[in-house]
């Protein structure tokens, strides 16, 4: 008969569990009680099996299978609109009781708004052509030559990038999740100069920009927008680098197709 | 390698990838778990496909401050439990391939033994299976699998004794001695 302290000893020495002198108690106690010793060997023993059980491989279609009937019920995607994003940016700490005086400084503020641009542009108003970068884009002002978008499924990232090129401007919109360090490099010729670059979420990063060079050392989550004007008017090659403790990870050349 | 949590948020807000990511990482180890759990190949494949569409539904109410794997896995543990309790006429040990077979453990070819263990542990009442399965399939601690299976971990060690003992008891019931 074998004492329930001493059981609880060799389960716990089974599971890795016990410390040095219940382990050395146990040894005593085993050296002098063979039913215990064997009991201890038989529970050990069914442990060696388990580790000889080999993993089963999962039938060839079940990830496909579990894919497709996910998408099937496909998610809403929650991603917050770009305007609420601008909202929060622009007003993280927002309390209610601010609301109403902010409400009612916007709407004096919009009409002393309409009633100057009314007054101002009165010629262009009939050409709404011609309000660029407001409600309606001059000709060509916003055309895409192109765009590009690369998905990053790498070590130590992910997420992805998107690269437009208009005609007088690249812009590249980065979404990336990372628990490592990365420098992500865009290199540019004369003609693409570095306009800035906007974290859309709080994030570590720092930017370092050279001449032909702009750097964004990023950890964390975060999406970016970057904006380079292009002099060049038929679109610059940008390349783009990423690495990782100086190793790199990934690496392209983004041409613009369009003309 | 992009942490769990971060890839249970993106897949939260609908990113594909994401969750691609996900089911890459574990349909595995929950398909193993669910046929430790069912020991019926079929059953598992429906399981893991049950346990993923569940994940996937609700990926929402994720605490991205919990470890993904414990949260998976639960769901994966509460799936096998409800499915032996539909069923009802869980899998039975087959006893006859071992009847009255008196010799030594070590003697017994391998994959006789990893058999033989397998029978004894469909013999065991399901919550003393999962405990077993996460003990030594997962390798999980006392304080994880607690966590999975939502009981105390004084719990998971009494139920981790119990059921060793029982698997014990089978096995010399069926004939072996070490």
């Amino acid at each position: 008969m074998i004492e329930r302290h001493y059981i609880e000893l060799i389960n716990g020495e089974i599971d890795g569990v016990n410390t040095p002198e219940q382990s050395s108690e146990l040894g005593r106690y085993l050296e002098t009680h063979p039913e215990a010793e064997r009991y201890y060997d038989e529970l050990r023993e069914i442990g060696r099996t388990f580790e000889e059980i080999e993993e089963l491989d999962p039938p060839s279609g079940l990830r496909r299978a579990i894919l497709a009937s996910t998408s099937r019920r496909a998610r809403r995607p929650q991603r917050e609109s770009y305007l609420a994003r601008i909202r929060e940016t622009l007003m993280p700490q927002a309390r209610p009781r601010y609301a109403f005086a902010f409400v009612a400084g916007a709407l004096v503020g919009f009409c002393v708004f309409a009633v100057s641009s009314l007054v101002m542009l009165r010629g262009t108003i009939a050409q709404p052509d011609g309000l660029y970068g407001t409600l309606t884009a001059g000709p060509g002002a916003t055309e895409i030559l192109s765009s590009e978008c690369i998905p990053f499924d790498l070590p130590h990232l992910y997420g992805g990038a998107c690269i437009e090129h208009s005609k007088d401007a690249v812009q590249a919109n980065l979404d990336l999740a990372t628990d490592e360090e990365i420098h992500i490099i865009f290199e540019y010729d004369d003609q693409i100069r570095f306009e800035g670059l906007r974290a859309l979420d709080e994030s570590e990063h720092t930017v370092r920009i050279e001449r032909n060079r702009a750097e964004l050392i990023h950890r964390g989550e975060c999406g970016y927008v970057l904006v380079f004007s292009d002099a060049s008017d038929t679109g610059s090659p940008l390349h783009v680098s990423i690495t990782a403790d100086d190793a790199l990870l990934f690496e392209r050349s983004i041409v613009p197709s369009g003309e | 390698m992009v942490d769990d949590s971060r890839l249970a948020v993106r897949a939260a807000r609908g990113d594909g990838r994401a969750f691609e990511k996900i089911v890459e990482r574990y349909d595995r180890t929950i398909y193993n778990l669910a046929y430790r759990m069912v020991r019926n190949e079929d059953d598992a494949e429906d399981i893991t496909q049950a346990v993923f569409i569940k994940v996937f539904r609700k990926l929402d109410t994720f605490d991205p401050d919990r470890k993904l794997f414990s949260w998976l896995y639960r769901i994966a543990v509460n799936e096998c439990l409800n499915h032996l309790k539909r069923r009802k006429h869980e899998v039975v040990a087959d006893h006859d391939y071992a009847v009255a077979r008196q010799c030594p453990w070590d003697d017994v070819a391998r994959g006789e033994r990893s058999e033989l263990l397998e029978g004894a542990l469909m013999e065991l009442k399901p919550e003393y299976r999962v405990v077993i399965v996460l003990k030594y399939f997962l390798e999980f601690s006392y304080r994880e699998i607690s966590d999975i299976a939502g009981i105390p971990e004084k719990t998971v060690k009494s139920r981790l004794f119990t059921a060793r003992q029982q698997m014990r008891d089978a096995l010399m019931g069926l004939g072996y001695r070490r």
